[in-house]
């Protein structure tokens, strides 16, 4: 082990000290060496205390003094020790007890130094304690040491006062120790040596004292215990002074000056009682000297407990008004806060400590309660779900924060939104319950509700502006779909999935991402069960109605039912009749006008690959639109346009690779859609075609399987994909997955009496290739397919440009 | 040894996240796509540490499977943690009949699952 460098000097000293202690024991009582050895401690003592140069630490004086204490009285006994005078028996005075009586004002003042300076401010309550024992001790020290010697007959007036002065300047040493060791201050190792070399001091005092009063001479052995005694404390002044923490003695630390410890009260006590008991000693005696000086003691005992009990009341005062401040000041913090702040226990209960939000927003209570009861009454669903949660967490099966998690988050009440938050308060290591946070976000809920709205609803106006006669058909099946779903009679689940999907696949592709959210969900809500289901399609329905009753205030009643012509289409047709052309060919021309160029719903499908291969980030696609000239009867056509949405969605969100992995497969990064129409001998030809990673044949062959559908041929594989519940993905995203949407589409084509091709090439891409019969196209609309002489096989799906050349003939 | 999780959801994307959180984690992860197919894999092996099942799933949902491990008394020795899509107060009520340990929302934290596996894995 070793010594650190600063305690090295206070070790070398402590042992060198102790070992002459021990040596003084030895040596003849007679020889002059044994008054020297008891002078050359003290002095090396002194000499120890100047050494370590006390005028760099704060406080510098007490240990001057002190120092200058243990010189001179060790200085005595040498004096003593010359003069040959016995100074250890009471006798007259002499020049040696000027030397040993130096010590208490030394001590006393140097102890005064360092109580300022250990003290950061006035302590009433430690002076009155330092007094109450010196008062005790004071009794019994007028009773067997000062009232004796006082009145001793065989003293001069000179010798009384000297024999009187060290039993009161033990008591003023005592009450300056009291004071120090009750006061606030460092109680580290150089003050724990002060203490004890104090001690040591009035111990040697009272044994010098002790064999006075009873007029005997100490034996050899006693005496050297009593010089020794001396000895020690000198010594241990020294050993103080070299202590590492002795420059840091002057330092104080905070203690509340009215606590009362039970050692400080104990001493109290038996300070206070020593004036009854040392009358109740002369009463059993017979002999009730001292009646004066006991009821003076006893007087001034009871006004000093009167004191402290003064000083204690005002700190409890004190206290007690600075807890109103700080309580009330808290008050206000919580009837100014923003939030709902309130508190449940571990049991649930709601504690009264909460903010003055929550009186508002729920109601005021007095008593602690149960939580879930309170909030039942505002929001059924959020006690339900707050006691579920409550009880997952007193089970603590989860980790505390992970139970936190799962606590409801959105309570409803009164038609306010509020959003909840919760943490954990800790008493200590323990968990005491929750603090509930509370936030009323109405305000945020409908702006983000009006924004939403806004936004569709200019999306309406904007599909309304860019293409009339389009957008009034989405209206008219949108609002058809609407009434199927809200109708009682469409209580087939599999009839209700399939409108909600087309109409989700529609309503997205009119920008309206809201109603296609609430499809979503409805969607799920299908498999919750009829309540849901029914709660979502209002939700739908509510949504539609507020929709385009909105927007029908917006555009009035203007007429969807408008027919597109071109400029050139219409001068051509001048040209022809001013050239004569028969007019059964003009009114057959001028009836195929009402038919819609098939470019106008392809341009449509584009638009949609476009926006949702942005949302999706899979690039800013190419999107190639052959028309061949084709035009097709609107109305009789819409409802294919609005399935062809899901071969669209899927070639985009399936088909499409990210632009990374397409640069990876050595493909272009930007995306291509071909949509295409047109006519040979006996078939209208439809085709949507994607450059993708081609449908993955190995996904649909497992998910026909889990289904029991047949997946042996490619044939087998095509028809899998176009019946229900089929999908390559596993799970359904919120675009495509679900495996309704190419059944719908394959329902639709059965009805048109047409058929469905799939030509797909593992990361090539997929074309679909929808044929109909010609002649299942009606007599009349036999002349509505009316071949046109090629305007551009290839027409860039810039619609702004082709609109500019439309104009709508009412 | 390490410990083995057993994931039970349709959905391929929330199977991937949770094994690789909890491999990072250090735990072994087995996979299955429905109830069924769970409660077969739950039978068959005898080393699962625990389960983490989702609740909307075709074939047989996470409630039906787990209130099948409690009819056969293997949910006494395998804890079982629901996660819900949203907090569907009655499905977990009945979940936690059947002797669930818990449930986690999805979307759910990493860490959360973390913390809730290294509670509760055997």
């Amino acid at each position: 082990m070793t010594t650190p460098a600063a305690s090295r000097p206070f070790v070398r000293y402590a042992a060198l000290q102790a070992a002459a202690i021990a040596a003084f024991f030895f040596v003849p009582l007679e020889a002059r060496a044994h008054a020297l050895w008891q002078v050359l401690v003290g002095w090396a003592a002194a000499v120890a205390i100047l050494a370590v140069r006390p005028e760099r630490r704060p406080g510098a004086a007490a240990w001057y003094l002190f120092a200058a204490g243990v010189f001179l009285n060790a200085g005595g006994i040498l004096v003593a020790a010359m003069s040959k005078s016995s100074a250890q028996t009471v006798g007259e005075a002499s020049v040696v007890d000027a030397f040993w009586l130096a010590l208490f004002p030394a001590f006393a003042a140097g102890m005064a130094v360092l109580i300022r300076h250990r003290s950061a401010e006035r302590d009433w309550a430690s002076l009155v304690d330092a007094a109450i024992v010196t008062t005790g001790f004071a009794v019994v020290s007028w009773v067997f040491l000062i009232g004796p010697a006082a009145t001793d007959p065989r003293l001069g007036v000179l010798g009384r006062a000297t024999a009187v002065a060290y039993p009161i300047g033990d008591l003023v040493i005592l009450g300056m120790m009291v004071r120090i060791v009750v006061g606030g201050g460092i109680r580290n190792g150089a003050f724990l040596l002060i203490v004890a070399a104090l001690l040591s001091f009035l111990a040697t005092d009272v044994g010098w004292a002790a064999l006075g009063h009873a007029g005997a001479q100490p034996g050899p052995l006693a005496q050297r215990f009593l010089e020794s005694g001396s000895m020690l404390g000198y010594a241990l002044f020294g050993a103080a002074a070299l202590h590492p923490s002795a420059a840091q003695i002057t330092e104080t630390r905070s203690r509340s000056a009215a606590s009362l410890r039970p050692g400080l009260l104990a001493g109290l006590s038996l300070a206070s009682l020593t004036a009854p008991a040392i009358l109740a000693f002369e009463v059993a005696r017979h002999d009730v000297a001292d009646g004066g000086a006991i009821a003076l003691g006893a007087a001034v005992l009871f006004l000093l407990v009167i004191a402290r009990m003064a000083l204690l009341v005002r700190r409890v005062e004190e206290r007690t008004r600075e807890l109103g401040e700080r309580n009330r000041a808290m008050r206000r913090v919580l009837d100014t806060v923003n939030e709902g702040l309130l508190r449940v226990s571990r049991d649930a209960t709601l504690l009264v400590e909460r903010s003055a939000r929550i009186d508002r927003w729920f109601r005021p209570f007095e008593e602690p309660l149960p939580f879930v009861k309170y909030i039942r009454e505002f929001d059924r669903d959020f006690a339900a779900h707050f006691q579920l949660s409550h009880d997952a967490l007193a089970e603590g099966a989860l980790p505390v924060e992970v139970c936190l998690a799962q606590y409801p988050s959105r309570l409803c009440s009164r038609g306010r939104d509020y959003r909840v938050s919760y943490l954990p308060v800790a008493d200590g290591d323990q968990n005491d319950g929750l603090l509930v946070v509370i936030e009323d976000v109405t305000e945020q809920v409908r702006s983000a509700d009006q924004d939403a709205h806004q936004r569709e609803l200019l999306a309406m106006f904007q599909g309304f502006i860019r293409d009339r006669a389009g957008f009034g058909s989405f209206l008219e099946e949108a609002n058809r779909i609407v009434e199927d779903l809200a109708s009682p009679a469409a209580q087939d689940v599999a009839a209700t999935r399939r409108l909600l999907h087309t109409l989700k696949g529609i309503a997205s592709m009119a920008s309206l991402n809201l109603v296609a959210q609430l499809c979503h969900r409805a969607e799920d809500a299908l498999d919750e069960g009829p309540g849901a289901t029914a709660a979502s399609i209002e939700a739908i329905r509510g949504r539609w109605v507020g929709l385009t009753g909105a927007f029908q205030m917006l555009v009035g009643d203007q007429s969807f039912d408008g027919i597109a012509v071109q400029a050139k289409d219409v001068d051509a047709l001048l040209a022809e009749i001013a050239n004569g052309l028969p007019a059964a060919a003009v009114a057959r021309r001028l009836a195929s006008w009402r038919d819609e160029p098939v470019e106008r719903p392809f341009a449509r499908l584009g638009n949609y690959a476009r926006a949702l291969a942005a949302r999706l980030g899979k690039g800013d696609p190419e999107i190639v639109l052959e028309g061949n000239g084709v035009r097709l009867d609107r109305e009789r056509w819409a409802a294919l346009w609005s399935e062809l949405v899901h071969v669209v969605r899927n070639a985009v969100d399936h088909g499409w690779e990210s632009p990374d992995e397409r640069r990876a497969a050595g493909k272009p990064s930007q995306p291509r859609l071909r949509l295409a129409a047109r006519t040979d001998a006996h078939d209208l030809v439809i085709e949507v075609e994607d450059d993708g990673r081609g449908v993955d044949w190995g996904a649909i062959r497992r998910a026909a399987a889990g289904r029991g559908v047949p997946a042996r041929t490619r044939d087998d594989l095509v028809g899998a994909v176009l019946s229900a519940g089929v999908s390559e993905r596993e799970e359904a995203g919120p675009i495509s997955g679900r495996g309704v949407g190419m059944a719908a589409v394959a329902s639709r084509v059965d009805e048109y009496g047409g058929r469905i091709e799939a030509d797909s090439r593992e990361g090539r891409g997929t074309c679909w290739r929808l044929s109909f019969p010609l002649p299942v196209l009606g007599g009349d609309s036999q002349s509505s397919m009316m071949r046109q002489k090629a305007t551009g096989g290839i027409l860039a799906s810039e619609e702004a440009g082709a609109d500019r050349e439309r104009k709508c003939v009412e | 040894m390490m410990k083995k999780v057993l994931i039970v959801d349709d959905s391929k994307t929330v199977r991937g996240q949770v094994r690789s959180l909890l491999e990072e984690a250090g735990y072994e992860v087995a996979e299955a796509a429905d109830g069924r197919e769970g409660l077969e894999q739950i039978r068959r092996s005898v080393d699962l540490a625990m389960v983490l099942c989702d609740v909307q799933m075709p074939n047989m949902t996470g409630i039906a499977m787990i209130e099948e491990l409690k009819a056969s008394g293997l949910i006494a020795s395998l804890p079982v943690i629901m996660l819900t899509t949203e907090a569907q107060l009655t499905l977990i009520a009945r979940a936690k009949e059947a002797g669930a340990k818990g449930w986690i929302v999805k979307p759910f934290k990493a860490e959360h699952v973390v913390a809730a596996v290294n509670k509760l894995a055997r």
